[in-house]
């Protein structure tokens, strides 16, 4: 059975008059015919009928006024009397279209048919509540049940989905914010996972890196500056023994840390050479470097220094050597070992090939070496290979050191802090940046001479550095 | 404070204006003895007299033509248009005279005049009645353009508009009418060329005017039942454009929709956007979404035309993408 009720004519209309009914109780009537002659504040319109079956009853008679959405009249029921116009619009709705359950509309947005049923029940609900107002039209010009997208967010859906995922070598997507954000926090983007769409990478993302970061910044590197003071970071204090002896289990790592030190001091006879370079030219350099590229192409004095190194090597194969079991095996490609110094482990990633890359090279890829080993997502390559090892305690402002070699290597490079200093060049006192690095030598393998040349040629390289962004 | 439908609002600003100012008087079709066709001006005829409340022809370029020709004579003129639809035929009047005059003279006349005029579609009354315009006007130096969404806004900045020395296109909605909230008795005034936060939020700012405030804010509503805080910024002042409360929004949410009843090319969500990105560019997380009408002649079947118009669902839909939740 389907309620007839009193349609909404014109924008004004609260109620409506029946001029005339043009079908009697008990007709058939098809769905589309004329039904009945309605007078609005504004004309006389002839309205249709919505449903086909029998006129049943007519409620409201010739001659009558009605409210906007009351019942004026039934079709295709018994006769009987109806009830009042209270009943919910919805299960009206429903006994209109009994074959038709609204519960089992099977994914809405893939059938077209779901958008006309939407609208069917709302409205009948406009109808309702135009009623139950009074005969006020619903308030915001029709009720905003719709639940599917319309045509409206269409466009602006695919606008916001539209990216797909970088294809190779493609810059990465960073929105604005997170870039800003990125670069407040020193958060290193290329480090950070998008997402967002096609792997944007977001302010919420950008934010979280930032947090872990703050959390690692206690685990300082020790490859990063080396201005001195540069990193005096918070340490975290570890929390005194409350008993007279704390027994302090060591991690699998850190078992095979002490043994891999202990046997490299123990069986490798250390000698120590320590020189202290000008490191002028090498800051002025690195400072000019900097203003030249882009903040993220910025070099650090530990990748000058790492060049230095490998472009050293490359004149000194005995140098780049190994002590192995009564012999020396010299090795064709150099790879520059770089300590990082966590609180509970100590991890040499691995730089290869570093005499064969460019300076801009080394610097993003030492910063992704290290950023790896701190976040614990260095792989077993990351940390194989190693010729040569530099240990750099600069930015702790550590006048100098000595290292213990890294095993398979015959030589370590300790590295203290740049200092001003008054220095004398042609006999007078001028202010000067020094650095002092200390080589441990394994001496099975090379000798003081080999180690003081050797030593020579890097600062030399170092004190004249167009050589390394050759 | 009285509850008013919007219509009512709108009809006691005329009232108090009409009664405090002499010069002020309305004009336009059916608005007398009929009440205006949506009501807005209901009893004024019988008020103030048919001198201070004209029935006109069907005419709607003399209508403006009149009304500026008043305005620069000393009277306080507000016309009325049927809907913003009607007003193509009396589009010279507005820009080429109304929006320049004061200009072209040099500042020695002005044109204190408002047109009221309803957009907006969604009541079946097909693509010469549904539209949404405003931006048209917004589009031009000389002209105020406002489109309250709320009873209390909608008296305040009628007040304003007709105490303004210059053409004010004050922008009603026909299905905004009936909704109703409370409104300041008296001695309300609004200015025109402030925006508002209507609603605070930290995740997503949303953009809206008129009756696409009230979508906006149901939306906002279901949203933080999801857990998402929207933050809705009525856009009532259209030109001069208040971007200020925008801007800090994103400055917070770094995300925005803009939702608007008219078609989305060339509109006011692509303004907003545009000053966004020029004023909030480094904070925005993802791109502007515009939410607008489809681009299409306001459908006259009634289940087309409901999807073709922004409702609630197309803002929560919406904004959830933006948030990466679906």
């Amino acid at each position: 059975m389907a309620n007839v009720q009193m349609p909404r004519l014109s924008d004004s209309m609260e109620t409506g008059k029946i001029l005339r009914w043009l079908k009697k109780e008990g007709e058939e009537v098809k769905k589309g015919e004329p039904l009945v002659e309605i007078e609005s504040d504004k004309a006389n319109i002839e309205v249709e009928a919505y449903a086909s079956g029998k006129l049943s009853k007519i409620v409201v008679p010739e001659g009558e006024s009605a409210p906007i959405g009351a019942v004026i009249a039934e079709i295709g029921g018994d006769g009987e009397a109806t009830p009042k116009a209270e009943k919910p619009a919805e299960s009206k709705g429903k006994a209109e279209k009994p074959a038709e359950p609204q519960g089992q509309a099977p994914a809405a947005a893939t059938r077209p048919e779901a958008h006309v049923e939407q609208a069917d029940k709302a409205m009948a609900k406009t109808a309702q509540q135009a009623a139950d107002s009074g005969g006020e039209q619903y308030p915001h010009g029709g009720p905003d049940d719709r639940t599917e997208v319309g045509a409206a967010a269409q466009a602006a859906l695919s606008a916001i989905r539209r990216p797909a995922a970088p294809e190779n070598g493609e810059r990465q997507r960073v929105s604005p914010v997170a870039r800003r954000l990125a670069e407040e926090h020193g958060v290193d983007l290329r480090q950070v996972q998008g997402s967002g769409p096609g792997g944007r990478i977001t302010k919420e993302d950008v934010e979280a890196a930032a947090q872990q970061g703050g959390q690692r910044q206690a685990a300082a590197p020790v490859a990063a500056a080396t201005a001195p003071g540069a990193a005096r970071e918070e340490r975290q204090p570890t929390p005194r023994p409350k008993e007279e002896v704390e027994v302090v289990e060591l991690s699998k790592m850190q078992t095979t840390i002490a043994m891999r030190l202990a046997q490299s001091k123990f069986s490798a006879p250390h000698f120590y050479v320590t020189s202290e370079i000008a490191m002028d030219d090498a800051v002025r350099l690195r400072q000019m470097f900097n203003e030249a590229v882009d903040k993220s192409e910025a070099i650090s004095i530990n990748d000058l220094i790492i060049k230095a190194i490998a472009l050293a090597l490359t004149k000194f194969p005995e140098v780049n050597a190994s002590w192995a079991d009564g012999r020396i095996e010299r090795k064709r490609d150099i790879n520059i070992g770089i300590a990082v110094g966590l609180p509970d482990r100590l991890i040499v990633p691995v730089l290869r090939s570093a005499d064969q890359k460019p300076l801009k090279d080394i610097a993003q890829e030492s910063k992704q070496l290290i950023e790896r080993a701190r976040t614990n997502k260095a792989s077993a390559q990351d940390y194989m290979g190693n010729t040569f090892t530099i240990s750099n305690l600069g930015m702790y402002d550590v006048d100098q050191f000595t290292a213990i070699i890294n095993p398979p290597d015959s030589g370590i490079l300790a590295i203290g802090s740049i200092e001003d200093k008054a220095v004398v060049k042609d006999g007078q006192v001028v202010p000067g940046k020094r650095m002092r690095v200390t080589l441990s030598v394994d001496h099975r393998v090379f000798y003081g001479v080999t180690a003081a040349q050797f030593l020579q040629e890097v600062k030399r390289l170092l004190q004249s550095p167009m050589a390394l962004v050759l | 404070m009285a509850v008013l439908a919007m219509r009512d609002a709108l009809n006691q600003a005329l009232r108090e204006e009409m009664k405090r100012d002499e010069s002020v008087f309305l004009l336009g079709e059916d608005i007398g003895l009929y009440d205006g066709s949506f009501k807005v001006t209901r009893g004024l005829m019988k008020e103030f007299g048919e001198k201070r409340v004209l029935d006109t022809p069907i005419a709607e370029e003399i209508i403006i033509g009149t009304a500026i020709g008043a305005a620069m004579s000393g009277l306080r003129p507000v016309a009325e248009m049927m809907t913003v639809n009607f007003i193509m035929v009396a589009m010279d009047q507005v820009v080429n005279a109304a929006a320049h005059i004061r200009y072209m003279f040099g500042g020695g006349t002005k044109v204190p005049l408002v047109i009221r005029t309803p957009g907006g579609g969604g009541h079946q009354l097909g693509a010469q009645h549904s539209h949404s315009h405003e931006n048209w006007f917004a589009h031009v130096p000389g002209l105020k353009v406002v489109a309250p969404g709320t009873p209390a806004d909608a008296k305040g900045m009628l007040k304003s508009a007709i105490r303004d020395d210059n053409p004010v296109m004050f922008i009603e909605n026909e299905g905004t009418y009936a909704i109703k909230g409370e409104v300041p008795d008296g001695e309300h005034l609004v200015p025109l060329d402030k925006n508002e936060v209507k609603r605070p939020g930290d995740d997503i700012t949303i953009c809206a005017h008129s009756r696409m405030l009230i979508v906006a804010m149901d939306a906002a509503t279901e949203l933080e039942k999801e857990g998402i805080s929207a933050e809705v910024v009525d856009m009532r002042a259209l030109r001069p454009l208040d971007m200020a409360p925008v801007v800090e929004s994103v400055k917070k949410t770094s995300r925005l929709i803009t939702v608007e009843e008219g078609w989305r090319s060339y509109g006011v969500g692509s303004e907003i956007a545009s000053r966004v990105y020029e004023e909030a560019f480094d904070y925005l997380d993802a791109p502007v979404a515009r939410i607008a009408a489809a681009e299409v002649p306001a459908p006259y079947n009634k289940r087309l035309e409901k999807i073709a118009f922004p409702g609630k669902a197309d803002v929560i839909v919406t904004a959830k993408a933006l948030l990466g939740k679906n």
